[in-house]
């Protein structure tokens, strides 16, 4: 079964799509590949954050969207254009006019002015006439609040500051997107929440910002997060909710989602296929509701990264008959059968368990009779 | 093999092509100092053997006939070591292109020549009607051919060439070697087949070696009484200096200009090194940083780097010895050819091959010293990481903030201008070289304008179009309505010569002077006076002496009274200037004509005419043809006529020995063209490998191929344009001491100095093209560079 990690709402023209991306690097050692069939997409006024650990091929994968570097196999189109059948030369012109790009280390050219530094891209690709260009650099300086050190030399400003310059070069030619490498790597807490309020008011202004990041607390302002894990795109629905298991087993897990959408609003069958395989919420919530011991019903209302199951992967007493209903039109499940679960888990019954407890915690709501069951229902 | 070494190794194996850069930018500093100081050692080791080895004359007596018993008699004296007859005729021939020519044949004594041996080249010696020809003047016959020559009389003579010769001796007395003619060599009885009495007329002596100056003159003083003992007039005592070839001057003013080159090159050498192994130690700052935190000390790096070091010299030692060695014979050759001396073939002078082993132990060593300590200083943390772009100390000097007043500019433009003062030491270093380069080659221009402009005022001492010298004289009126009669000649103007002596200080003949007579009212004549003014109308026994009697007797000054032997009479002279001639040691005058007529008993006579040729003439370039017409109608006309030489051919030959010289600047301005764009070429290879992450950050926000080229390429134009700037400064110093150096070895004076515009424009030209030529393969390689490969994310 083909993959496809992209985001919940794909009626929506992707901005950027990358198909079947892969990439092989050949050196003396053999080959290594760090890109492996990768299919994704990205729309407009998204804020992503791509995340893995050091050596995973998310840099690969941004590469493979600025054209820095090209793939082995598959396409990468970029509102339609395939830009890895560009030259290197109309690459780098198109980039500077389609896309910004913000490094880790601000790099800055030393010689020229923070000024100097933004007005350089419109000088290469002249899409704003000269005399225009000066006021538009100061206006963009003015925006990230560095019209009062326009004709400093990097040399003398802060790294923050070098930071806010750089943005500010990235949207020098007004591109539609922004690439940035760890922009906050190298910046302290404060100026690194600065620098991401920039970019929540670019998404904000319609760009589409795809962020290489390794900062946790960025997440509650990204649209979403792309996992990569050894050249591979993890499930989102997997990373988001199971993150805690080792990504190698996310990685192995992923095929074996089922996503289905249910409609409707009648109760989904809970004794069938669904009573061996794990639920996850991708999209909607759901009322699950089940026996407890005390006979009282026991209800809970779960989201979007919240997973349960049936009865029989629980094995637990306290939850019976449990019934799971939807609560709007649009509910999006992926389910994953729980035997595909232990098999990758196999020799870690400390994981298994783990993920038991966890979903008799999700599952195990508050303690309500009938009626009230039914008020919480409607 | 310890695994540092091996690491060494590796490094090398790796990374080859900047180690071959570092070798071979040392070997082409020992390759030059070798070419060059071999070149010299040689070319003056070959000149030096190969003049003792022709026992050239110490004493030349020019006297009336005279036999073999005379020479006998000289042989005998003390002091003498050997003596020789010898005879020359001034004849004309006919040369391969069918131009009539002047031609000196020397006779070979009978017993075979003792002193001014010549080197037989090719062929054999000549017996009966045969010729060997010398050949510093192409006649464009072979061996084999027939020569036609015309006799003094209008007779004709053929001889048949027998083979090549060089003649060493060629410019020591007279003429010098390039304004000679051709000269030919016969057997002593082929003298009557030419119509002349089987004699001499010229005693060459050598004499003993241990010999003093004043008693080389006091044995000459006897000579010359045995000479007059015998009943014979001596027209002519000169005594030579046999320790020195006679273009020995010519050589010493290349080897002045080598020595400014050799200079360029050996700071060439050193900056190449020095930034080759910049460039190789920078590579290595990453391995530097490993192998520290691994325990390596300081000491223990320097160590590692400087014996890598060491063996980059020693493998530059291997190539530049030997290539050197080929390009000093070379050289050897090239100027054996053009200077008239045997050069002695290819071999290895020691005291070079030390100099190069000197330099292959300490320049590497000295320039890698400052890189190594540079990069062994780094700490462990600097060296393993990498992070952003370098910006060195852009903006703490005050060059920075000029540049940051700059306004108007485009940033890419900016960006150009300011990289170029980025480096700030490679900057100066390559600016200093670029613009030596140009200095000397703006200089070598100046020079040979200065040479030029140095020979150009010397012809004004002969402003005729045509010299007619005669065997004897003839009265001044009848040749000048004679040569009237010849169409195309406009004006004729006498001159008187002889052939006076210097008296010693007990009042005999020495050293002898040429005297020349001439109207002092001639316009002919424009000297360029060093002292005091030219013979006046009214003077009578004014004289004015050249440069020679200056160098020789630095006490005489205008105003002071010269004794001189002339026609068997002494006469006192009044010095009233003294000239600027060919800077040759010869003795020459210049007086009143009239007052030596009256000397000599010639009166209204002379004996050289100077023709001045009608505007029509000299336009077309007709002089040599009307030189020619004048020699057949003096002939025809039964005048005992000497030659008939347009002075453009005496010019002519005169320029060539500059022609060498010319060709010598050439080269050398060639050679630091390329050494000026090799420099630069090195310095933007490094400021583009430097600046690669810079060049993918600007590919990351729009810069094209060509835009990335330009950036480079205008950075390289930069240079070139302040180094043009400051070489045409540093070009008036340069010139200064090569004008210095070569008129002072050639002409024996300082000569003037003359600043060539074209010089400086070509050379603008020149260091355009190349900063292009050195900017374009960086620029191209910058362009290359993927942005993956400079900005390397993970």
């Amino acid at each position: 079964m083909e993959a496809n990690y992209n985001a919940a709402e794909d009626d929506r023209k992707p901005l950027i799509e990358l198909s079947h991306i892969s990439k092989t690097y050949v050196n003396a050692a053999g080959s290594f590949t760090a890109l492996k069939d990768i299919n994704l997409n990205f729309y407009e006024s998204e804020f992503v954050g791509v995340i893995g650990k050091s050596g995973s091929g998310k840099s690969t994968l941004v590469n493979m969207i600025t054209g820095i570097d090209r793939p082995t196999g598959g396409k990468v189109l970029v509102g339609g254009l395939d830009i890895h059948a560009m030259k290197e030369s109309d690459q780098a012109r198109w980039r500077g006019l389609n896309l910004g790009v913000v490094f880790q280390f601000f790099q800055l050219l030393p010689m020229l002015t923070l000024l100097e530094n933004v007005l350089l891209p419109m000088d290469f690709c002249n899409k704003y006439e000269p005399d225009s260009r000066v006021e538009r650099g100061m206006e963009l300086l003015a925006l990230v609040g560095l019209e009062k050190e326009a004709h400093k030399l990097p040399g003398s400003v802060s790294g923050g500051q070098q930071q806010s310059a750089a943005i500010a070069r990235a949207m020098a030619n007004d591109p539609p997107i922004i690439v940035a490498d760890e922009p906050t790597g190298n910046l302290d807490a404060k100026t690194a929440d600065s620098v991401y309020e920039k970019f929540d008011s670019l998404t904000g202004e319609g760009r589409t910002i795809i962020m290489i990041t390794h900062d946790p607390e960025i997440e509650s302002r990204l649209s979403r997060t792309v996992l990569i894990s050894d050249g591979e795109v993890i499930d989102p629905v997997l990373a988001h909710t199971l993150s805690w298991l080792p990504h190698p087993v996310l990685r192995e897990l992923g095929p074996s989602l089922e996503r289905r959408s249910v409609s409707g609003g009648e109760p989904l069958d809970m004794t069938g296929v669904l009573s061996n395989q794990l639920v996850f919420i991708e999209h909607g919530q759901v009322s699950l509701s089940a026996r407890g011991s005390s006979n009282h019903k026991k209800v809970t209302l779960l989201s979007p990264g919240d997973y349960f199951s049936g009865s029989g992967i629980l094995n637990d007493a306290t939850l019976q008959d449990i019934t799971v209903r939807p609560q709007n039109n649009a509910l999006t499940i992926a389910t994953l059968p729980w035997n595909r679960v232990t098999e990758a888990l196999s020799g870690q019954s400390d994981l298994i368990e783990k993920m038991r407890a966890q979903l008799h915690g999700k599952m195990s709501g508050k303690e309500i009779n009938d009626k009230q069951e039914e008020g919480m229902i409607q | 093999m310890k695994p540092r070494w091996r690491k060494i190794l590796a490094d090398m194996g790796s990374n080859l092509p900047r180690f071959v850069l570092v070798i071979l930018s040392l070997a082409v500093g020992m390759f030059a100092v070798g070419m060059i100081t071999g070149g010299y050692v040689l070319t003056m080791e070959d000149m030096q053997a190969g003049y003792d080895s022709i026992q050239s004359a110490d004493i030349r007596i020019t006297t009336e006939d005279f036999d073999e018993n005379l020479v006998e008699r000289v042989r005998r004296l003390d002091g003498v070591t050997a003596a020789d007859g010898e005879k020359q005729l001034q004849v004309q021939m006919l040369n391969g292109d069918g131009e009539w020519k002047n031609l000196v044949i020397k006779v070979l004594p009978e017993d075979g020549q003792k002193i001014n041996k010549i080197d037989l080249l090719s062929g054999q010696m000549p017996v009966g009607e045969e010729i060997l020809i010398d050949i510093h003047r192409d006649i464009a016959l072979e061996t084999g051919d027939s020569l036609l020559i015309q006799l003094p009389s209008g007779t004709e003579r053929e001889l048949t060439i027998t083979g090549q010769v060089r003649d060493q001796t060629i410019g020591t007395t007279g003429n010098t070697y390039f304004v000679s003619p051709s000269y030919g060599y016969i057997p002593f009885d082929t003298l009557l087949y030419l119509e002349q009495e089987m004699t001499y007329d010229t005693l060459l002596v050598r004499v003993d070696p241990a010999l003093s100056e004043d008693e080389v003159k006091t044995l000459s003083d006897e000579i010359v009484g045995n000479v007059e003992q015998s009943g014979l007039d001596v027209s002519s005592i000169t005594i030579l200096d046999s320790g020195s070839h006679p273009n020995l001057g010519y050589v010493e003013a290349i080897g002045g200009l080598l020595a400014v080159l050799g200079f360029l090159t050996v700071f060439l050498s050193g900056f190449l090194v020095f930034n080759s192994m910049s460039a190789l130690f920078a590579q290595q700052v990453q391995y530097i940083g490993i192998m520290k935190a691994i325990g390596a000390k300081k000491s223990d790096i320097i160590k590692m780097y400087m014996v890598l070091i060491l063996v980059f010299g020693l493998i530059a030692l291997v190539i530049s010895v030997p290539l050197s060695a080929w390009a000093s014979s070379k050289l050897g050759d090239f100027l054996g050819m053009r200077l008239n001396f045997l050069s002695g073939g290819m071999r290895y002078v020691p005291l070079v091959v030390i100099l190069q082993i000197v330099i292959a132990l300490i320049l590497p060593q000295a320039a890698g010293i400052i890189p190594i300590l540079k990069t062994s200083n780094i700490s462990v943390q600097e060296a393993i990481t990498t992070t952003g772009i370098d910006a060195g100390d852009v903006g703490t000097r005050w060059i920075d903030r000029l540049l940051q007043k700059i306004k108007g500019l485009s940033r890419p433009m900016l960006v150009s201008l300011r990289n170029t003062f980025r480096r700030k030491g490679r900057f100066i270093l390559t600016l200093i070289t670029l613009s030596l380069g140009g200095a000397v080659f703006i200089s070598t221009f100046n020079v040979r304008a200065s040479l030029e402009s140095y020979t150009y005022q010397v012809s004004r001492y002969i402003l005729a179009d045509v010299s007619i010298d005669f065997d004897r004289h003839y009265r001044i009126d009848e040749i000048e309505r004679m040569a009237m009669s010849v169409d195309g000649v406009a004006g004729v103007e006498p001159r008187g010569r002889a052939i006076t002596q210097l008296l010693n200080e007990d009042g005999e003949a020495a050293e002898s002077v040429e005297m020349t007579g001439a109207p002092p009212e001639s316009d002919l004549i424009e000297p360029i006076m060093m002292k005091g003014r030219w013979i006046l109308p009214g003077d009578r026994n004014a004289i004015v002496l050249n440069e020679a009697f200056a160098v020789r007797y630095p006490d005489l000054d205008v105003g002071d009274t010269i004794t001189l032997y002339v026609n068997r009479r002494e006469v006192d002279w009044t010095i009233v200037g003294f000239f600027q001639f060919l800077g040759t040691d010869s003795f020459n005058a210049y007086v009143p004509l009239d007052y030596l007529n009256e000397i000599t008993g010639h009166y209204g006579q002379a004996i050289n005419f100077q023709i001045i040729a009608s505007p029509e003439i000299s336009r077309a370039g007709m002089q040599e043809d009307l030189a020619r017409r004048l020699d057949d109608f003096f002939r025809t006309e039964g005048y005992a006529l000497k030659s008939s030489t347009a002075t453009d051919e005496i010019w002519g030959n005169a320029t060539e020995g500059l022609d060498t010289l010319t060709t010598f600047l050439l080269i050398m301005s060639g050679l630091t063209a390329l050494v000026g764009s090799i420099s630069l070429a090195g310095t933007m290879g490094m400021n583009v490998m430097e600046r690669t992450r810079e060049t993918g950050v600007m590919r990351a926000i729009g810069a094209t191929d060509w835009q990335v080229m330009r950036l480079v390429i205008v950075e390289g134009l930069i240079i070139g344009v302040l180094s043009w700037f400051f070489g045409s400064l540093l070009a008036f110093p340069i010139s200064y001491l090569m004008s210095y150096i070569v008129n002072s070895s050639i002409f024996g004076v300082a000569g003037e100095f003359i600043f060539d515009v074209s010089g400086f424009l070509i050379w603008l030209g020149m260091v355009l093209l190349l900063s292009l030529l050195a900017s374009i393969i960086p620029a191209n390689n910058a362009a290359k560079l993927t942005i993956r490969e400079v900005l390397a994310y993970e």
